[in-house]
């Protein structure tokens, strides 16, 4: 960058070299460190996609199973009342360990 | 090699200067300048993975031409709209030199074209190759376009010498 004037201007004041106000360096260096500390907008939109990828496997474990038909009835089924006078309850073997099979045997009157 | 902060901030302490001189003959007011300065400054920061080192000076030159141009338009239009200008002190604004007003009237009535070489060659101080490249030019054009507006100059001027 030279200093020069115009050649048919020579020395003229309105072609002298005027400075700049002071504190332009200070202000750029500024703004640039205002600048950095922002993380730009796609890092941070790389970013939420493994997030959400955590959130949605976490949701897996921390949040209650659903659980299935066969386990709703089972944990809403009552044990019977049975009122069998003279007769005999007896317990059939189950295969499944959660389900008791009961057979109520009344004796008919006089045996 | 992308723009790095260190080039980014030499290239503001070597083009401050030049790009002032160039800014404040179409501005006429030194914050104005020096704002338009900055905002090329951090535009071509923001846009620093796409720029290279070497095309630097160009593009910063045209980015703060730009805003420069950009600030006039909206001052003719404040002017349009009946808005005062923003006031600048007399103190801060060397252009009530009686001098430098008369060159502002010449370079205000200067077509744009001519006017935008002269600044650059004559305020920045850029040589013709760099002032093509700034204005997207053939070099042959900057030449001409100079040579009209020193013409246009020296008739509105009144130059003696």
């Amino acid at each position: 960058m030279n200093d020069r004037s115009p050649h048919c201007h020579g020395g003229r004041r309105e072609f002298s070299r005027l400075q700049p106000p002071p504190g332009g360096e200070q202000r750029l260096r500024a703004a640039l460190r205002g600048v950095r500390r922002r993380t730009p907008v796609l890092p941070r939109l790389a970013l939420l996609g493994p997030a959400l990828l955590v959130l949605a496997v976490a949701s897996l474990w921390l949040l209650p199973r659903q659980p299935s038909p066969v386990e709703q009835a089972l944990a809403e089924l009552q044990p019977p009342t049975v009122h069998a006078v003279g007769g005999a309850v007896l317990e059939l073997p189950s295969t499944d360990e959660r389900v008791r099979v009961f057979v109520v045997a009344a004796r008919k009157a006089g045996e | 090699m992308p723009l790095g902060e260190p080039a980014l901030l030499a290239a503001y302490r070597r083009l401050e200067t030049p790009l002032y001189n160039v800014l404040y003959r179409m501005l006429w007011n030194p914050h104005d300048c020096q704002d338009a300065i900055h905002d090329a400054f951090l535009r071509v920061w923001a846009r620093r993975a796409q720029v290279r080192e070497e095309g630097l000076d160009a593009l910063l030159y045209a980015t703060a031409l730009n805003l420069a141009r950009n600030r006039l338009r909206w001052q003719r239009l404040r002017q349009l709209a009946g808005v005062p200008a923003d006031t600048v002190s007399a103190a801060d604004d060397p252009a009530t030199d009686a001098e430098r007003a008369g060159l502002r009237r010449a370079l205000a009535a200067m077509p744009r074209g001519a006017r935008e070489v002269l600044q650059l060659s004559e305020f920045g101080g850029l040589p013709g190759d760099e002032v093509a490249r700034v204005l997207g030019i053939p070099v042959g054009t900057v030449g001409s376009r100079k040579h009209a507006a020193m013409r246009w100059l020296r008739d509105a001027l009144g130059e003696t010498a």
